[in-house]
């Protein structure tokens, strides 16, 4: 009898391991495409995308001197809007309003807080020790590009900085979506 | 099986229904052969610290709000205020780093014993993996406290995923649920570090043991067959007793350390805040070795040569397949292996060694977790009088009722409120300060210094006192108040919490009757000036043009603005001044004179030049003012001395 119903129960197993992976992947495959959602969204569209923002008033930028301010842009954080804050050092050239740098606070290397050090007048990242010269052209250290130069604009009388942040570890300047 | 002592009758009621005694000879009287002494302790000791880590782990859920704007907040509460927080925390903490340690002794003992040889190479390969998941738990688990090293340090993890090649980008936003960290980075890494990383700790734990009862402990090599049989011994209670003890020196140890050390917690995260990341001890190797590794070639350090390792660990039963155990007989294994520990002990010590730290000190405004109260830097008195007079009085008065303004914006705090000031702790005014607070309150953070607004929050705090202390007007008359003479000298440092005594420094100026206003100078420019400064210019800004209040005050005017100007009169700006305007602007009458309202209107014409000249203006009336504020404050200060008699605690 056994060997009668030899084929038959194999025919029967091979069926129930087919249905049960059937409603494993059932299971499975929503989880998998929630989790991986935020893979989904295209990233670096190759434009920027924020608007510009106030970096405070230019009345109060030092000639000479590098400076930190903080800009703050509305973003969407998960379920939330919100305001975004970043850093970006301010250099002034002269007193002709257009002889401004910015550039962006966050090392090209990997992401920590870049930070200028008017002893050595030059920008060092403190953690892997980037770095870069007066300009933010990298001198040393494991960066892959120098720092990211923002663009900026005066109206009336206060700086106008347009926020982005780009790829960390990349030679080329891919600005990341915020 | 002499030990077994407890017979229970196998009809009795949980045994008909159990069969437990079954059980329990399964776990513990069954004879097992004799472990390695102290070696397999280890594996014990592993498995109760990660039942303190899940303990310790569900407490901590109770008290955790996984998300960036309370993530922070709600660490620091169980850190500070919940009873027994920062003790659980500090288990919590050092728990993980001595499953670390444990876990690569384990290792180490492993490897010696040739606890990976046939047929036992699943039991190492599950512990390899046990570790790995004990890493991400580690690593997910650093990001929950939400304070800078947390987040700079998953900033730099984070980069580095994201250089993988190929699929670092997927990779990233994989992790940190989208393209930057934030909300959703966080509700990530807690799912994985109090769900998942544990489920997947428990179902390998579950697996090994199932190996271990299957195979059996690997017993030492020194031992011949007939020996350990002659040791035999159940687990009960003998080899218990052994356990017991270890477990309490342990348990004993970490309790002292947590006690002692608690859990370091850091300002909240800020991404505009300059910070050093450091990795953790046991990934420092890995820092240091990048270091060699230039340009292009990083990847090798972060990327090649990991996985190198983790193949290498994980498949290393598959490797060395000799059945010997004995390490003196295994000589390569034995020296590829002190060499990989060598290199990473070495390179581990290199990277303490070599630390240079670029910040001095961490960042101005990080807030430490220890003192709740924010040191001040000694700012003269005046200079705090005067800075709430340029910034807060036009809302918030002179009195800091805010009452003028009520009416019209409802939202407005009561300083002299007990209830207001008992809600706000001081870091809380000073953000408040700081960020402002939507729709009306403006940011003062381009515009004040980390120390004048602590300088404000002890000028607002001393607002409780003046309202409740009986017998001190509300509204100090300049004219009666006793003056300082000297201006430029600074009285006394200011006290830096509310109620700081200072009897030794206490201030005795010579006082002088207030000088009677110079009935012959005529109310001027500069006076209007100091008045705009004083009363308009926290809406209408330095240059009238209001710009940083129109995102929330749609319709306040353009000075500049030559049509809007044309339009008015001065008798109307005047009117407007001294009665209000629309929703927002307040009624001044009261706080000026009809004149320095008039002066006022002229000043604000004058925005838009050719319209109205301006005398020489004599600086006596800004003096005066100066000493007003100084004196006030001279006797709220006294005030806060009578108050602080009884010492309060800090």
């Amino acid at each position: 009898m056994a060997q009668m119903h030899k084929g038959r129960r194999r025919f029967l197993g091979f069926l129930s391991t087919s249905l049960f992976t059937v409603i494993g992947l059932c299971l499975a495959l929503p989880g998998l495409a929630y989790f991986g959602a935020p893979m989904r969204r295209k990233s670096a569209t190759g434009e920027f995308r924020s608007d510009f923002v106030d970096a405070g008033p230019l009345v109060d930028l030092p000639v000479g001197q590098w400076q930190l301010r903080t800009v703050e842009l509305a973003g969407q954080d998960g379920w939330e809007k919100t305001i975004l804050r970043y850093a970006v050092w301010i250099h002034r050239e002269s007193e002709s309003a257009d002889a401004i740098t910015v550039l962006s606070s966050i090392c090209p290397h990997l992401g920590c807080p870049v930070q200028w050090q008017a002893a050595r007048a030059q920008f060092v990242c403190p953690c892997h020790h980037g770095t870069f010269d007066a300009r933010g052209r990298t001198l040393a250290g494991p960066p892959p590009r120098g720092m990211d130069p923002l663009p900026f604009e005066i109206r009336s009388g206060r700086l106008w900085v347009l926020w982005n942040e780009f790829k960390t570890g990349s030679a080329e300047r891919i600005p990341v979506c915020i | 099986m002499s030990c077994r002592t407890d017979q229970s009758s196998p009809s009795g009621f949980w045994q008909e229904r159990t069969r437990w005694s079954a059980l329990k000879e399964q776990l513990f009287t069954a004879g097992a052969p004799s472990g390695s002494g102290w070696a397999a302790g280890l594996g014990w000791l592993l498995l109760f610290n990660i039942l303190i880590e899940v303990v310790t782990g569900v407490l901590l859920a109770l008290d955790y709000a996984p998300s960036s704007k309370t993530a922070w907040p709600s660490v620091r509460f169980i850190q500070q205020e919940a009873p027994l927080g920062a003790f659980i925390r500090a288990l919590h903490y050092w728990g993980a780093n001595c499953m670390i340690v444990l876990l690569l002794l384990h290792l180490v003992r492993a490897f010696i014993w040739g606890a990976y040889k046939r047929p036992r190479e699943f039991i190492w390969m599950t512990g390899v993996l046990l570790m790995f998941c004990t890493l991400g738990l580690t690593h997910t688990g650093a990001l929950l406290p939400w304070d800078q090293n947390a987040y700079w340090g998953t900033k730099v993890r984070l980069g580095i995923i994201g250089n993988t090649p190929g699929v670092g980008d997927y990779l990233r936003e994989l992790v940190q649920g989208g393209t930057q960290i934030g909300n959703r980075t966080l509700t990530r890494f807690f799912t994985l570090h109090a769900f998942v990383l544990p489920a997947m700790l428990v179902s390998l734990v579950m697996i090994l043991r199932y190996l271990l009862r299957l195979h059996g402990l690997t017993p030492p090599w020194w031992k011949s067959a007939t020996d350990l049989r002659a040791q035999e011994e159940p687990f009960w209670p003998g080899r218990a007793y052994n356990r017991a003890v270890v477990l309490l020196v342990f348990l004993v140890g970490l309790g002292v350390l947590s006690f002692l050390v608690p859990a370091p917690l850091e300002g909240q995260a800020d991404p505009t805040q300059l910070y050093e990341a450091r990795p953790e001890w046991y990934f420092l190797f890995l820092f240091q070795l990048r270091k060699y590794f230039e340009g292009p070639y990083e990847l090798v350090a972060t990327f090649v040569l990991p996985l190198i390792a983790f193949h290498a660990l994980f498949f290393w039963p598959f490797f060395d397949r000799h059945p010997q155990r004995d390490p003196w007989r295994r000589p390569v294994a034995m020296t590829l292996f002190s060499l990989g520990a060598l290199a990473l002990v070495g390179l581990t010590i290199l990277a303490i060694a070599k630390e240079g730290r670029t910040l001095v000190a961490a960042a101005p405004m990080t807030p430490k977790p220890a003192p709740p109260v924010a040191p001040i830097a000694p700012a003269q008195t005046w200079e705090l009088a005067g800075l709430y007079s340029a910034n807060c009085v036009a809302c918030h008065g002179v009195d800091g009722t805010g009452k003028e303004v009520r009416a019209k914006m409802p939202s407005i705090a009561d300083f002299t409120s007990m209830a207001w000031q008992l809600g706000h702790s001081d870091q809380t005014i000073a953000e408040l300060i700081q960020t402002g607070k939507p729709p009306l309150m403006p940011a003062f953070r381009d515009k004040l210094g980390h120390e004048q607004m602590l300088a404000l929050v002890i000028y607002i705090r001393a607002f409780s006192i003046r309202s409740t202390s009986p017998g001190f007007a509300k509204t100090v008359e300049p004219s009666t108040l006793p003056v300082a003479t000297t201006l430029q000298a600074p009285p006394a440092p200011l006290p830096t919490a509310l109620v700081a005594k200072q009897p030794e420094k206490q201030i005795k100026p010579t006082v002088q009757p207030a000088p009677t206003p110079d009935e012959t100078l005529k109310k001027t420019r500069l006076a209007a000036a100091h008045l705009f400064r004083r009363s308009c210019v926290s809406c209408h800004g330095t240059d009238g043009r209001g710009n940083e209040m129109r995102p929330i005050m749609p319709i306040i005017p353009e000075f500049t603005n030559r049509t809007w100007q044309e339009g008015r009169t001065t008798q109307q700006l005047t009117v407007s001044i001294l009665d209000g305007k629309g929703t927002l602007m307040p009624a001044f009458r009261g706080k000026v004179t009809e004149q320095q309202a008039k002066d006022l209107a002229q000043y604000v014409q004058a925005f838009v030049p050719g319209r109205v000249t301006a005398a020489e203006a004599p600086p006596s009336d800004f003096e005066q003012r100066l000493r007003e504020v100084k004196g006030e404050w001279y006797e709220l200060q006294k005030q806060m001395q009578e108050l602080s008699k009884p010492p309060r605690k800090p």
